[in-house]
């Protein structure tokens, strides 16, 4: 009797373990199906979203550089002092660059992935390097060109100048250093010229790549080349000044 | 016969007066040999003409300063313009591109 008691406590213990563990396991497991489900789609929600703000930066960063292009080929347009040649190298990548930029952009709007889109957005610096090389290209020619301009108008007025000294001294003038300063005034103009050698040619050889510091290694060469040009034009400058002022009656 | 040779002698004065008017450009063309002293107009001769003479030295300097004057202000120009072309091709922050 008393063990058909212990015997039907025991199963009841059991049946009650069971019933528990049954209601607890029913109850969990839509729980633990319900999470991966709704992870997907915040994932997805959030891939849609990542890609839909990586278009846009990427399309803002293309439209920069596109603006930046147009306003580099007004300045060329523009440019009194361009040769042909530099006008016509310049406006072709300036072209070129225009018309590569604005298909990315539209390749860059139909991708359907983020990789695809960093790929655009790498193409749309390192095929162009508007920033980097385009830009310093357009305008340090045109510097170069300028300086040019300045180097054969000084040549002509020294000439000038020179045969203004002789015939003055002839005439019993006293000059004082006339002559040493247009001596100096030939080597700052040919020092110039130096300077300014090929300065340009080089510069629009260089080709947009992934090798940004060797870009910006040949950008600021040509650039110290255009400031040396620039020290030797306002000390020829300061010469033809002087020498001006000694021939006046 | 005397009223012939007169007639003819009148033509002939007349045909010579008439071909020195026409004169072939030669009368008409040449410049009168001496001053008209006979005009009640008088005129006086025109002044030989000069040949330029020489620049002198001063005036050879004058012309040197004034062009250099022009060239110099042209350069003030072109050096204001390089200045700002070379500004304008400074590096910038967006040169990491």
């Amino acid at each position: 009797m008393r063990t058909d008691m212990l015997i039907r406590r025991g199963l009841l213990f059991a049946a009650t373990a069971l019933t528990a563990a049954a209601l607890a396991a029913t109850a969990g497991v839509p729980a633990q199906a319900a999470v991966p489900v709704a992870g997907v789609a915040v994932q997805a929600a959030d891939q849609a979203a990542n890609l839909a703000n990586a278009k846009k930066l990427a399309t803002v960063r293309i439209d920069g550089r596109l603006a930046m292009l147009r306003a580099e080929g007004v300045a060329i347009r523009n440019a009194a002092r361009l040769t042909d040649a530099h006008q016509a190298a310049l406006q072709k990548t300036v072209d070129a660059g225009i018309a590569g930029l604005t298909e990315l952009r539209a390749k860059v709007a139909a991708e359907t992935t983020l990789e695809a889109v960093r790929a655009g957005t790498r193409s749309m610096v390192e095929d162009y390097r508007v920033y980097l090389l385009v830009r310093p290209q357009v305008h340090l020619t045109l510097a170069a060109d300028v300086a040019a301009a300045a180097l054969t108008r000084l040549r002509t007025l020294h000439d000038k100048l020179a045969q203004a000294v002789t015939a003055a001294k002839s005439a019993g003038k006293d000059l004082g250093d006339a002559e040493a300063k247009l001596a100096h005034l030939k080597s700052e103009l040919d020092a110039m010229e130096s300077a300014l050698s090929g300065l340009a040619d080089d510069l629009l050889a260089v080709q947009p790549g992934p090798d940004s510091a060797a870009i910006r290694a040949k950008t600021a060469a040509a650039r110290a080349d255009v400031r040396t040009a620039r020290t030797h034009l306002r000390a020829a400058a300061t010469d033809a000044k002087a020498l001006r002022d000694l021939l006046k009656p | 016969m005397r009223r012939a040779i007169a007639m003819t002698a009148l033509a002939v004065a007349l045909g010579v007066a008439l071909t020195g008017c026409r004169g072939g450009g030669n009368r008409d063309a040449s410049p009168p040999a001496g001053p008209d002293t006979g005009s009640t107009v008088a005129t006086t001769p025109a002044p030989a003409p000069k040949t330029p003479a020489p620049a002198a030295p001063a005036d050879a300097a004058a012309a040197v300063v004034s062009q250099a004057d022009k060239d110099l202000a042209e350069l003030d120009k072109l050096l204001a313009e390089l200045d700002g072309q070379l500004k304008k091709a400074e590096e910038s922050p967006n040169d990491e591109d």
